[in-house]
C-alpha cells in the first residue's frame, strides 16, 4: 500500500503541483515584463491551475513537506491585506521570515490578481507609484511557492533525498510508521483545513454562529468551492490509493478490506460520496452562497463531520494506529 | 489481629529489600530521564493551556515552564538518591510526592504503571530499606541492620500480586477471552514485526495470548511465592514482559516489573547478588561490631494500617459494580483497579455551544486547547467530556454569553466495533455537576 501511495499518489501529485507552479512563475515573470490584461488573465488562469494542483498535494504535511511547513507557508489565508499593502510600500520583504506567513502564498497571489476589477489592477502594476515594489513582490510570491513545491518533489524523489524509503520501509502503526503518517495527516488535514478551514471557519461554525465569508479560501477569485472539492476529491485518493487519473491502486481501502472490515469500508465509501454531493450542491462563489443561504452550506459541513467520525475513529481503531509517541497501556 | 501482628513482625534479612531499593530506584531514575528526553515534560505539562484533573483534586496544577523541569530534575536526583539510600527518608518522601503530584496533573496521562508506581514510592518511605548497603550507612554506621520486620519486604511482594492477580481478573470478561479482543485488532498490527510477524496476522495466536496472558497474571504471583515453581515462574515474567515491551509501546514499565519481582527470590539469592555488587565496586560492608536489633515501633499501628491499605486496593476494582451499565463503555469505576491493555477504544466529541439568549450556536475546535492525546482520552471517557464541556461553558461565559448551554456530538467505537452515538446530544452537559454518581446522560451501549 505505502509503495503505491507514494509511487503512484503522492509523487506525481508533488510533480504535477511543482509543473503548474512553474508555469505560475513564467506567467507572473511575462506579467511583470508586460502588465497588460492579456498577460493578467493568462496569468490568473494558471494561478487556478497552480492553486488546484496545491489541492493535491495539501494532506501530505508530513516528512519533506513538514520539513518546509509547506501547508502553512503556501496556504494561510485569509491574507492580511494591510501587511501586503504596507510591504509593498516599503519595498522591504523576506518572505522566510515567519511574520510574512499571512502576506504571502497563493491566498496573497489571490489579493494582488483578484481584489480589484481588472482596470484597477492594471494601474496597480504600471501607473501606481508602487508598481514596480508589486510587481517585484508578486514574482518573488511565485517563486517561493514554485521553490518550496519544488524542494518538497526533490525530498521525495529517488534522485533527491528518496523519502520514498523512508516512508515505505516504517512499517507498523506507531507515530513514525508509513501508514500511522499517512492516517494521521489524512485526519489533521479533513478535519483542520477542509472541514474548518474551506467550510467550517466562513460558515461560522467557531465564530458564535456568525459567518465569516471573507474567510473562504480563494476569497477573491472566488473559486473557494473548486478548491473545496478537488481536496475533496485528494482526499478520496488518498483514501483509495488512487492515481491522478483516477485510476484504482492499493490504499486505506484495500488495506480495511484486507483485515476483514469491508463494512467499514462500505461506511467510508458512501459518505465520502455523500460528503462530496453536499459540496457540490453548493454554488461558488462560496463566500456568496454563505450569505444567502447559511443553513445549506452548514448542512455540507455536517456531512464532512460524520465523514470525520469514521476517519478519526473506526479507522484508525481497527487499524491499530497510534497517535502519540507517549506510553499508553490500553484505552 | 495479634497473630498477623506477629506473623509480620517476624525478622528476616534486609537484603531482598535492598536490591529492591536499587533495582527500583535507578530504573525509575532513567525513566525520569527518558520522559525529559522525549520533550514528554513540555508535551504533557507546559504545552496544554488545559489539564483534566480528578475529582476533588482540581487545585493541584502545574508549574510554570522552569517549575516542571525542577520538579523533574528533583524527581530524578530522588530516585538516585533511593538507587543509592543517600538520604533515604528524605528522597523517599520526595520521590512519592513529586512523582503522585505529577500524576495529579493531568488524569488524560493516567496509566496504571504509573498508579503502580505512586504506591511502590509511598511504602519505600514506610520501609529501613536504606539500613544495609547504602551511603546513609556509610555515613552513619549505627543505621546498619541487617535483619528487619518481615512485612517490610512482604508489602511489596502483596503488592506486587495484587498487580498481577486485578490485572487477570478483569480480563476475565467475555471480549477477551471469547473474541480475543482487542488482541485481534493489535497483533495483526504488527506482523510487519520480523520472524513472529507473520504468526501474529493469526487468530489462534490472539486466542492464545488472550488466555495465556490471562493464567499468566491470575498465577504467576502465587507461582513466585514457592520455591519449587519460582524459577520457571521467572522465565514466564522475563518472556511475558519482554514479548509486551516489543510489541506494545508500554515504555519502561516491563522492566519495571521485570526487576521488581525479583523480591520473590530468597534472602540467600539476594545476599550472593550484594556480595556480588561489593566486590564490583569495592564496596567496603561497615562492620558496626554487634548487630543492633530493629527496634520495631507501632507494631500494632503498622497492621491495621497496613491491613487498610491493601483491603483498599482489593476494593477499588470492584467499585465498579456500583454502577449500572457496561464497564468498558461507560468508564465508572474504570481507573485504579488494573485494568492493563484490556480495550482499544476510540472516539470523537464535538462540542456545540448555544448563547439561549440570541439563538445561536457554534461549535469549539478541539485542537485549540487540546493536544491529540488528550484529545484522544477525552473523547471516550464521560468523565473527561464533561470536564471538557464545564472548560468550554466558562470559556464562553468569558466571551459574554450570559446563559451558555453545552452539547457534545459524540461517538465511540469499543473493540472495533462500528462507532456509535456515546453521549445524550440532548443534555446540556453544562448543567451537569461532576460527581461519583452514574452518569445518566452516557448512552447505553449496545
Amino acid at each position: 500500500m505505502l509503495k503505491n501511495m507514494g509511487q503512484s499518489v503522492i509523487i506525481p501529485s508533488y510533480d504535477e503541483a511543482v509543473f503548474t507552479a512553474g508555469e505560475l512563475v513564467n506567467t507572473a515573470a511575462d506579467f511583470v515584463l508586460q502588465s497588460d490584461s492579456a498577460n493578467l488573465m493568462l496569468l490568473q488562469a494558471k494561478f487556478s491551475e497552480a492553486y488546484l494542483a496545491f489541492q493535491d498535494v495539501s494532506a501530505y504535511e508530513f516528512g519533506p513537506a513538514k520539513t518546509v511547513a509547506l501547508r502553512g507557508n503556501l496556504n494561510t489565508y485569509p491574507s492580511d491585506t494591510t501587511k501586503i499593502e504596507n510591504t509593498i510600500v516599503s519595498g522591504i520583504w523576506d518572505f522566510d521570515q515567519l511574520q510574512f506567513t499571512d502576506a504571502k502564498g497563493l491566498p496573497a497571489i489571490d489579493m494582488l490578481l483578484f481584489s480589484q476589477s481588472t482596470t484597477e489592477t492594471l494601474r496597480l502594476f504600471n501607473s501606481d507609484s508602487n508598481a514596480q515594489n508589486r510587481k517585484e513582490y508578486l514574482k518573488d510570491l511565485t517563486e517561493q511557492i514554485h521553490r518550496l513545491l519544488n524542494d518538497v518533489a526533490i525530498g521525495w524523489s529517488s534522485n533527491g533525498d528518496n523519502y520514498l524509503e523512508v516512508f515505505t520501509s516504517n512499517k507498523g502503526t506507531d507515530v513514525g510508521s508509513g501508514t500511522g503518517m499517512l492516517v494521521n495527516a489524512l485526519n489533521k488535514h479533513f478535519e483542520r483545513f477542509l472541514r474548518d478551514g474551506k467550510i467550517g471557519i466562513p460558515v461560522g461554525v467557531r465564530s458564535l454562529g456568525i459567518a465569516l465569508p471573507e474567510k473562504c479560501e480563494g476569497y477573491s477569485s472566488g473559486i473557494s468551492l473548486s478548491l473545496a472539492i478537488k481536496n475533496m476529491r485528494a482526499i478520496e485518493r488518498m483514501y483509495n490509493g488512487n492515481n491522478l487519473s483516477n485510476s484504482p491502486g492499493i490504499g486505506l481501502d484495500d488495506h480495511l478490506v484486507g483485515i476483514g472490515a469491508s463494512d467499514l469500508d462500505n461506511s467510508i465509501q458512501q459518505q465520502i460520496a455523500v460528503s462530496t454531493a453536499a459540496l457540490e450542491s453548493l454554488s461558488d462563489p462560496l463566500s456568496e452562497n454563505i450569505v444567502n443561504d447559511q443553513t445549506q452550506v452548514e448542512a455540507t459541513y455536517a456531512e464532512l463531520q460524520k465523514l470525520i467520525v469514521l476517519f478519526k475513529v473506526d479507522m484508525p481503531s481497527r487499524l491499530g494506529i497510534l497517535i502519540t509517541y507517549q506510553d499508553n497501556d490500553g484505552d | 489481629m495479634n497473630k498477623l501482628t506477629q506473623y509480620i513482625s517476624k525478622e528476616v534479612h534486609i537484603a531482598p529489600l535492598v536490591v529492591f531499593r536499587l533495582v527500583f530506584g535507578f530504573v525509575m531514575f532513567f525513566s525520569v530521564l527518558r520522559f525529559a528526553a522525549n520533550g514528554w515534560i513540555h508535551q504533557q505539562y507546559i504545552e496544554p493551556s488545559f489539564h483534566f484533573t480528578y475529582l476533588g483534586f482540581s487545585w493541584v496544577k502545574p508549574f510554570g515552564e522552569t517549575g516542571m523541569y525542577l520538579v523533574f530534575a528533583f524527581m530524578a536526583l530522588s530516585f538516585l538518591c533511593v538507587a543509592l539510600g543517600l538520604f533515604y527518608r528524605l528522597a523517599s518522601i520526595s520521590t512519592f510526592v513529586l512523582f503522585t503530584y505529577v500524576e495529579l496533573l493531568d488524569k488524560a496521562n493516567y496509566l496504571n504503571h504509573y498508579y503502580f508506581v505512586s504506591l511502590v514510592c509511598f511504602l519505600l518511605i514506610l520501609v529501613p530499606a536504606h539500613r544495609y548497603f547504602s551511603f546513609d550507612v556509610y555515613r552513619k554506621p549505627s543505621l546498619k541492620r541487617t535483619h528487619i520486620p518481615m512485612w517490610s519486604i512482604g508489602v511489596f511482594k502483596l503488592q506486587l500480586g495484587i498487580v498481577y492477580f486485578f490485572a487477570g481478573v478483569a480480563k476475565l470478561n467475555y471480549e477477551w477471552l471469547i473474541n480475543a479482543n482487542p488482541l485481534k485488532i493489535w497483533l495483526p498490527a504488527q506482523s510487519h514485526i520480523p520472524v513472529i510477524g507473520s504468526l501474529l496476522s493469526k487468530t489462534w495466536v490472539a486466542y492464545f495470548a488472550s488466555w495465556f496472558g490471562a493464567i499468566y497474571d491470575l498465577t504467576v504471583p502465587f507461582l513466585l511465592a514457592t520455591k519449587k515453581y519460582r524459577p520457571i515462574a521467572y522465565v514466564f515474567v522475563i518472556a511475558f514482559h519482554v514479548s509486551t515491551a516489543a510489541l506494545f509501546q508500554i515504555g519502561v514499565f516491563p522492566f519495571v516489573m521485570i526487576g521488581a519481582t525479583l523480591i520473590f527470590f530468597s534472602e540467600e539469592f539476594h545476599i550472593k547478588v550484594l556480595d556480588k555488587l561489593e566486590r564490583l565496586f569495592r564496596f567496603k560492608p561497615i562492620d558496626v561490631g554487634v548487630n543492633n536489633p530493629f527496634r520495631h515501633k507501632w507494631k500494632k499501628a503498622t497492621t491495621v494500617f497496613l491491613v487498610g491499605f491493601f483491603a483498599l486496593q482489593a476494593l477499588l476494582p470492584f467499585r465498579y459494580m456500583l454502577y449500572p451499565g457496561e464497564l468498558f463503555w461507560n468508564e465508572e469505576g474504570y481507573r485504579f483497579s488494573w485494568r492493563v491493555m484490556l480495550m482499544e477504544k476510540a472516539g470523537y466529541a464535538s462540542f456545540r455551544i448555544v448563547d439561549t439568549e440570541n439563538n445561536r450556536s457554534w461549535e469549539a475546535k478541539n485542537y485549540d486547547y487540546l493536544t491529540p492525546n488528550q484529545e484522544k482520552m477525552m473523547s471516550t471517557q464521560p468523565d473527561m467530556i464533561l470536564e471538557y464541556a464545564h472548560f468550554l461553558e466558562s470559556e464562553a461565559k468569558q466571551q459574554g454569553v450570559k446563559n451558555p448551554e453545552v452539547y457534545v456530538d459524540s461517538f465511540v467505537s469499543l473493540n472495533g466495533s462500528p462507532s456509535t452515538r456515546f453521549i445524550d446530544p440532548l443534555a446540556n452537559l453544562g448543567a451537569q455537576n461532576p460527581s461519583l454518581k452514574h452518569k445518566t446522560w452516557i448512552l447505553p451501549f449496545e
